[in-house]
């Protein structure tokens, strides 16, 4: 059987997918969409936190579309947003709460928490109050604007406080599993879809006999070296093909851009974030947010809020990294840039 | 060998240790307003809901468990022995051995019972002795549109750090089998429990819709039809499910589809047994024999267990007078006003 490298293969079984439900019209004998969990009737339950929600919440558009939220931190017109979302992205822009497009700048971002500090108009939205997590459970609702800040969305904090593993980049290969530990090098059996090993030049059968300064011997060799490097981090590989050894630099990608389409969750999840891994600390929560609804307030009732949301990562799974975490990231870039001036 | 509806009733009222369990039911419902509007209306209402699936949800993780050997599922204890309900395509062929694994991880070992394709219900035991956390399951059809539930598993499979996933929704729509729900579900939740606001189980997660707000989770009146037959490890196929019991022979004489409310009548045969309860096109059928009528199949079902000349007691809308009246209606003899076909039966009751 061939195995993925750095992918933890789940055999998961899998809900049979239904038939398309993809009728706007409410059906007779079903509860109307507007009394449903996310309906419009519902929401309104929210109450003043969901219009905090909204008023501390930011659009950040490149070429004037919508590509994440950011949340409004104080009357100078900072704001934080999710960092891998605007990278390569051009023409940056914002909408204020009102839906005013109006400048943004971007001051400087934070690896580990995928956080990016930004600057708009002095005054635009309301700054967020913080709250601290002391009450918040398993089952507190939260709620948080989707796409462009058009709707608010609730749910419940779904699952415990932890930490998720795994930023490394890959190179996008299936490597032989049949490889010998005593003998040099790894075959390359297959690529994954976008694999920037492929892009490269590298070929099926290639062997993979050092990367970096390390001398490769099984697909452990390999992935222990790989996971050093987070993605868009460029990596030295050295491969054997026939007599011949090539030299290649590849620069790795994000999982979830190669191995998300091998994956049957992910396919049935919809988009996703391409960074959904190695955060030290996040709350997890059921909000069906869309990928470009990240960086945005996660709201509790009292209208405070808990986290700014970082990730959607599965059909019934969003991240959001923790009040204090995002504080003290917030700090540290603040002063970073002020060392910097 | 196929099993009447009327003779599973009877079943049901055996007391059979594993039966019990299905069939109790001790908690009260919640007492909040909110429970009874349309929809909440404040924070406090929200509050509301959250206090009542807390007061629960401990209880409900502590039977929800993972089922390994055929991918990763869910599921979910109904028994101190360790009867664990899940769904058909989670358990599996029957007798398989396979594990069972609690919420703090501790892996027991496990064998399939039966299956039911027909309703995608799957029943597990664990093997290894012992006095498991249990959970108590709602009698059937206690669930109703628009009920506040909550949804227990373990999607993308076992996860300790992580721990049981909660979600919380609504009953969006309810048939005889199946139950549909805003609640979400990917990979990995399917067998796991969906539970009332007192933490009784009211469906096991089946399937999913590509909207990700309506999924699907078989009932608990579909896993009591085919209980014993699947407690006897057997396969219950679409054809031994009670869409297609064996008819006794009684004869209503309409033609009718589903409606929200039970069975609307399309059409009475003339001089039939419904021409001569004053039926007509447009009534709606809402029970049969005091039995609330959910869906075609379940109609088809109660008529069908009677026998030409018997009575059954159908509750009516009528179109025209309106009101919900009760008749009494003798079923007439099938095979006089349609003659019997010869190869397969016709679906139709």
């Amino acid at each position: 059987m061939k195995q993925l490298v750095q992918i933890k293969v789940v055999a998961l079984i899998l809900p049979l997918l239904a038939a398309s439900e993809a009728l706007g019209q409410d059906f007779l004998d079903e509860l109307p969409k507007s009394r449903r969990l996310n309906g419009e009737s519902t929401i309104l339950a929210f109450g003043a936190a969901g219009a905090s929600a909204k008023d501390s919440t930011l659009t950040v558009l490149s070429n004037g579309k919508a590509i994440a939220l950011a949340t409004v931190l104080d009357p100078e017109g900072h704001a934080v947003t999710k960092a891998s979302e605007l990278e390569g992205m051009e023409e940056l822009s914002a909408l204020s709460p009102n839906g005013d497009e109006i400048n943004m700048s971007l001051i400087s971002s934070d690896q580990k928490t995928d956080l990016t500090l930004m600057k708009v108009e002095p005054g635009t939205g309301t700054p967020v109050r913080w709250g601290d997590l002391e009450n918040v459970h398993q089952g507190t609702w939260v709620g948080s604007m989707n796409h462009e800040a058009e709707k608010l969305m609730i749910g419940v904090v779904s699952a415990k406080r932890r930490s998720i593993g795994g930023r490394s980049g890959v190179l996008g290969v299936l490597l032989d599993p049949n490889d010998d530990p005593k003998e040099l090098g790894v075959a390359i059996m297959q690529f994954g879809p976008n694999s920037p090993a492929q892009k490269e030049g590298m070929r099926q059968g290639d062997l993979v006999i050092r990367v970096e300064d390390k001398e490769i011997k099984s697909r452990k060799d390999i992935s222990e070296e790989i996971k050093k490097f987070a993605p868009t981090e460029e990596v030295r590989l050295k491969i054997l093909r026939g007599e011949e050894g090539i030299p290649f630099k590849v620069t790795l990608n994000y999982m979830s851009n190669v191995f998300d389409m091998l994956d049957r969750n992910q396919r049935m999840s919809g988009l996703t974030s391409k960074r959904k891994a190695g955060f030290s600390d996040v709350l997890q929560h059921e909000i069906p947010l869309s990928p470009t609804a990240m960086g945005g307030p996660l709201m509790n009732l009292k209208g405070l809020a808990i986290g700014v949301n970082i990730a959607r990562s599965d059909r019934v799974t969003t991240f959001a990294l923790p009040s204090l975490l995002v504080k003290e990231t917030v700090e540290k870039l603040k002063a970073q840039n002020q060392g910097n001036n | 060998m196929k099993l009447t509806f009327s003779c599973l009733l009877i079943l049901s009222l055996l007391a059979m240790e594993s039966l019990k369990a299905i069939d109790t039911s001790s908690a009260k419902k919640p007492s909040h307003a909110v429970f009874e509007k349309k929809v909440p209306e404040s924070p406090d209402d929200l509050i509301a809901i959250e206090k009542q699936v807390l007061s629960v949800l401990e209880k409900s993780k502590a039977a929800t468990v993972c089922i390994q050997g055929n991918g990763s599922g869910s599921g979910v204890i109904i028994s101190e022995d360790g009867l664990v309900l899940t769904a058909g395509h989670v358990s599996g062929e029957p007798g398989k051995k396979i594990h069972v694994v609690l919420q703090d991880g501790t892996k027991l070992k496990a064998k399939a019972l039966g299956r039911s394709a027909a309703a995608d219900s799957g029943l597990v035991k664990i093997t290894e002795k012992g006095k498991y956390p249990f959970v108590d399951v709602a009698p059937p059809a206690t669930v109703h549109k628009g009920d506040w539930i909550f949804a227990v598993g373990h999607p993308g499979g076992f996860d300790k750090e992580r721990g049981l996933v909660l979600r919380v929704g609504r009953v969006i729509h309810r048939s005889t089998d199946t139950i549909q729900t805003d609640c979400k579900l990917i990979g990995g939740d399917s067998g796991g429990p969906l539970f009332d606001m007192i933490g009784r189980v009211v469906g096991i997660h089946s399937r999913v819709s590509k909207k990700n707000e309506q999924n699907f989770h078989v009932t608990v009146r579909a896993f009591k039809r085919d209980w014993d037959r699947m407690l006897a490890s057997k396969i219950v196929t679409i054809d031994d499910s009670f869409a297609k019991i064996d008819r006794k022979g009684g004869f209503l004489g309409i033609k009718r589809v589903s409606h929200p409310k039970g069975v609307l009548i399309t059409g009475v045969l003339g001089n039939s047994p419904a021409a001569s309860a004053k039926l007509r096109p447009g009534d709606i059928i809402t029970h049969v024999d005091e039995e609330k009528i959910e869906d075609l199949n379940l109609f088809r079902s109660l008529i069908n267990q009677h026998g030409p000349g018997e009575k059954v007691i159908l509750k009516t809308i009528k179109r025209w007078e309106g009101g919900n009246d009760k008749i009494e209606v003798t079923l007439g003899d099938r095979d006089k006003f349609i003659p019997p076909k010869k190869g397969p039966v016709p679906p139709e009751g």
